[in-house]
């Protein structure tokens, strides 16, 4: 019993770092894919769009557009 | 001779005067067990700061120096900030003081941030305060503290309710992005390494040599007030379909843009704006040595708090060393640690990750520490001339990442400024154009 925790723990431990190492390698990764175009891609998949206002700054909403 | 003041001056490590009036409160007959000249942050050996230091350079040198290879005078400028950021690095990892020399990097940070901005507004649109052509236009950038007062009304409405462009340089995906790669690479840690804002308040804090407002009595229950501000902010922002901190409560519109005051109305917003601005990121940080915008007011500062837990880091207080003396109490920046706090060994979940608790800490107590993994028991001692050890620790992997993440966001900001500063030296203005 004693063995599987010491295995698991020291399994986490590991899990752990690698997941730290892969955070660094990330932060140069996410912005050259900021100058990849991925960020347009992605957001296109994603449903909101721009608001319409009016010169005074108020949110033209079209109460039809409501989710139902 | 003209005393010079130093403006970090705060960062030296005068710890048992520094912490005195809360140790007092908090544990009066306990000594800290802190001897003058002997080591208590996790510094890193020779060999492994020149090698984090040379990894981060590289890193930084690509994406700064190699990104601007097609504007040589950008290239040139972002060279002079690799190398700034470089040094900070190396002593960084080499002393182990990482708040004290972070405090320089998010400073700069958040000047040439507002030197930056502002002319570049009015070198884009010809005029600063935005008129309603601007907005509906929707010409407005977008910065990351709206981020959560548009999720429930994008939600529900499927509509963005700040005028901006879904897609330009500051529209409202790049932003989102760059929220969560910070939140997933960073966390809260955003607060002290990413944030342009976070910079202004932190230069303010370090300005005066000494704390002219104690903060004996504090009433800590008031670092809650952001998350019931947040709660307010988004509640409000659904039911008004409005940015309504944008519109209202902003310090930082005081120094960034503002609606063209043409009534009354926009008027007591404007004051209110440059009011919170002066009290909560100019006087009260002066005054009190701490960041009082960050840890009093700010929701996004709240939000990114719980988006944060997401990230495996963590300031952990080791129960073993801690003897709760009350010295971190009194020079956490964010008003992270109280007594209550201190009483379970641990930190507020507001904790910025700035690393302040841990060069005052006179036992070594406070340390960066992965989610699931162990404290390290015997601070640096333990891992000394252990090369990958060193390495790998998790101080050593958190501010590496920050460094890359703060260094890479604030790289153009700060290039931009560099060459401002040089064409107004040489004929007198900011504007490049
Ligand atoms: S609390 Fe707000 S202003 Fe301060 S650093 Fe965080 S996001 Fe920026
Ligand atoms: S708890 Fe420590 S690391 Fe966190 S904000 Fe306060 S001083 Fe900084
Ligand atoms: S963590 Fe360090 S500074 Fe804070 S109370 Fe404990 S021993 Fe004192």
């Amino acid at each position: 019993m004693n063995t599987i925790r010491k295995f698991f723990v020291a399994a986490r431990i590991k899990l752990m770092y690698l997941i730290a190492v892969l955070l660094v390698l990330l932060v140069p990764l996410m912005f050259f894919a900021f100058g990849s175009g991925i960020v347009e891609k992605i957001g296109r998949k994603i449903p909101i769009r721009e608001g319409t206002f009016s010169a005074t700054g108020e949110l033209q909403l079209d109460r039809g557009d409501i989710r139902k | 001779m003209k005393e010079t003041v130093n403006p970090f001056a705060d960062a030296k490590p005068r710890l048992s005067r520094r912490g005195r009036e809360a140790r007092l409160r908090v544990n009066p007959e306990q000594a800290p067990a802190f001897m003058p000249g002997s080591r208590r942050v996790d510094s890193h050996s020779r060999g492994s700061s020149i090698f984090l230091t040379a990894l981060l350079f590289l890193f930084l040198g690509f994406m700064l120096i190699g990104g601007n290879r097609r504007n040589p005078r950008m290239m040139a400028a972002s060279a002079v900030y690799v190398v700034f950021l470089t040094v900070l690095a190396y002593l960084i990892f080499r002393t182990g003081f990482v708040s004290r020399y972070r405090s320089i990097f998010f400073s700069a940070y958040g000047l040439a941030f507002v030197l930056g901005f502002i002319p570049m507004l009015l070198e884009q649109r010809g005029h600063l305060a935005l008129t309603g052509q601007d907005i509906a236009n929707l010409d407005t950038p977008l910065c990351h503290l709206t981020i959560p007062m548009l999720i429930v009304p994008g939600l529900v409405y499927g509509v963005l309710i700040f005028p901006t462009k879904l897609f330009s340089d500051l529209g409202f995906f790049p932003m989102l992005f760059l929220w969560l790669g910070a939140t997933l690479t960073i966390g809260k840690g955003w607060c002290s390494w990413g944030c342009f804002y976070g910079g202004l308040d932190e230069f303010f804090s370090k300005l005066l040599p000494k704390r002219r407002l104690s903060s004996r009595n504090f009433n800590y229950k008031l670092r809650w007030f952001p998350f019931a501000l947040l709660a307010v902010i988004v509640l409000w922002a659904f039911l008004a379909l409005e940015p309504v901190y944008c519109s209202w409560l902003c310090p930082f519109k005081a120094v960034t843009e503002f609606v063209k005051p043409v009534n009354l109305l926009i008027w007591i917003q404007t004051g209110l704006f440059i009011a919170l601005f002066l009290g909560l990121v100019v006087v009260l940080p002066l005054l009190m040595k701490r960041r009082t915008q960050c840890g009093l007011f700010c929701p996004f500062g709240a939000f990114q708090s719980l988006a944060g837990l997401v990230n495996p880091y963590r300031v952990r207080v080791d129960k073993d060393k801690c003897t709760q003396c009350g010295a971190c109490v009194a020079e956490c920046p964010t008003f992270s640690i109280t007594e209550e706090t201190l009483a379970k060994h641990k930190v507020s979940i507001s904790c910025a990750r700035c690393g302040r608790c841990m060069e005052v800490c006179p036992r070594g107590a406070i340390q960066y520490a992965l989610l699931g993994v162990p404290l390290r028991g015997g601070t640096e001692t333990a891992a000394r001339g252990r090369f990958w050890k060193e390495v790998v620790r998790p101080d050593s992997l958190f501010v590496f990442a920050a460094l890359l993440f703060g260094g890479i966001i604030s790289g153009g900001m700060v290039a931009s400024s560099l060459l401002r500063i040089l064409h107004f030296v040489q004929t007198g203005s900011l504007l490049l154009k």
